[in-house]
């Protein structure tokens, strides 16, 4: 018990004093993360208002897959993307970067995303389109109404793909290699990976203030989220 | 008097049920319009194929507002409709009242108006904009002014309901659909709404109603048409053709 308390202590001390290895790694999992978000939101809002308001043959299968992909184990998406990256596949040269990282966070969150927000639409009466149309809304007006009535829905599939992002380990493993130079600057490195090694290594106190650090800025960014949500409300 | 919707062989279907079964129907400009039967008669489909929300699966339906034929598009612009439930949007209730006009506006007076509206908010005193007096005189008109700030979903039905047919009469609409307007209503909103459609007759606006409610019908409409299973089974008129504005007794305590 008292080791486990040293640890916490050693890891808060190491929280107040950041070394650049702590802040590297904290800047390359949210740089990773964050453009895997930027990249997939706008075109899950797209793809859920289509798929959600639209009307075509498949539509329950597809809904199906994409609630079915929801789920995928990071680390078979690690190993596709490995493939599809290594020096046999159409994309070589990108592995063990940064980029390959982002592009299997993509694959990861982009259905957990997209169907966040397909359920959120759905979940806007159909009243509510019907009211758009009969004021002289066209299709594009219609869906983008249907979509701000939605837009709790869409924060929360932004905090949960951001959260499944920055919180995986199995794929930026896999994709990343888990690099940091040898004066202690991350560059493939993330959070959760550090913790792998660190923990390995017997580093106990600076596995947990990885650990700390990841718990404390998820929950920061669901503050800022959560007070951005408030002036939506309101207008 | 001139024909201003002309629907021809209107037949609908969701899934097995047939909802509309061969319906034929011309609306006259200046008249109110009646469209009475049991529920499931078929009024709210028959509305839906009107306003362009559905496309019959068998038939048509053309505006003729100069004469010849008017685009879907712009008679689409020129109508407007109240559905059943208010479905307001979750926003103030000048967001809803000023939705349609935001729509129709140029993209500057769009930002224009939701700049002075975030000032507003600030409580900083500014000339009211063309699309904020059109939304005040709107609500006015069902007594609701005063009311702009309040969220849509702190009002109450009746309110909502009045919020909702504020945010069709804001437009203008050449032709006004309401469905079922004062079901559900408190007796101080229905009289609201029923003095609304008097004002627009006096207007020579077309307004065309469903409602369950009889009396209501014999109370406002110039014609009544009588839904059953899908089709039309009875048309009564109650004034001569070709009077624009017939004379009318004012109803009890309107």
């Amino acid at each position: 018990m008292g080791e486990i308390w040293d640890s916490f202590q050693a890891a808060f001390s190491l929280l107040a004093h950041p070394d650049r290895y702590l802040l590297s790694t904290i800047l390359v999992s949210f740089k990773v993360s964050g453009v895997a978000l930027l990249l997939c939101f706008p075109v899950s809002a797209a793809l859920a208002a289509a798929i959600a308001l639209g009307r075509f043959p498949g539509k329950g299968t597809l809904k199906l897959l994409i609630r079915t992909a929801m789920g995928l184990p990071s680390v078979v998406v690690g190993l596709l993307v490995l493939l599809l990256l290594s020096e046999a596949g159409p994309f070589k040269g990108l592995l063990w970067t940064p980029r390959a990282m982002v592009i299997s966070q993509l694959v990861l969150i982009t259905p957990l995303v997209l169907g966040v927000m397909v359920s959120s639409l759905e979940g806007v009466s159909r009243r509510v389109a019907e009211a758009a149309h009969v004021l002289g809304a066209n299709r594009l007006q219609v869906a983008w109404t249907v979509v701000k009535e939605a837009r709790a829905g869409f924060l929360t599939a932004g905090v949960a793909g951001f959260g499944r992002a920055i919180a995986e380990v199995g794929s930026v493993l896999i994709v990343g290699g888990n690099i940091a130079w040898a004066d202690g600057t991350s560059y493939t490195r993330t959070l959760t990976t550090a913790i792998v090694v660190e923990s390995r290594k017997g580093n106990f106190e600076t596995a947990l203030a990885f650990g700390i650090v990841l718990l404390v800025l998820v929950l920061c960014v669901n503050l800022i989220l959560g007070f951005l949500e408030r002036p939506g409300e309101a207008r | 008097m001139r024909e201003i919707i002309v629907a021809r062989g209107l037949h609908f279907r969701y899934g097995r049920h047939a909802a509309l079964r061969g319906v034929d129907l011309a609306v006259r400009r200046g008249e109110i319009l009646a469209v009475v039967g049991p529920n499931g008669a078929g009024k709210t489909t028959l509305f839906r194929l009107l306003t362009y929300y559905l496309r019959p699966q068998r038939g048509t339906v053309e505006y003729f507002l100069d004469g010849s034929r008017t685009p879907v598009r712009e008679a689409r612009r020129r109508i407007a409709a109240v559905l059943q439930e208010p479905a307001l949007f979750s926003t103030d209730v000048f967001g809803n009242v000023a939705y349609g006009l935001l729509l129709r506006a140029p993209w500057g007076e769009r930002l224009r108006t939701r700049f002075v509206r975030g000032l507003r908010r600030l409580r900083i005193g500014l000339p009211p904009t063309r699309i904020e007096r059109r939304v005040e005189a709107a609500l006015e008109t069902v007594g609701l002014g005063g009311f702009p700030f309040r969220r849509a979903s702190s009002l109450s039905r009746g309110e909502a309901q009045r919020v909702a047919l504020a945010r069709a009469l804001v437009l203008e609409p050449e032709v006004l659909f309401l469905d079922e307007p004062t079901a559900s209503l408190d007796p101080e909103s229905a009289a609201v709404v029923e003095g609304v459609i008097r004002g627009l007759r006096e207007k020579g606006k077309t307004v065309v109603l469903s409602t369950h409610d009889p009396s209501q019908a014999q109370r406002l409409a110039d014609r009544i048409v009588r839904l059953e299973e899908g089709r039309i089974v009875e048309v009564v008129e109650l004034t001569a053709p070709g009077e624009s504005t017939p004379p009318r007794p004012a109803p009890p305590g309107g």
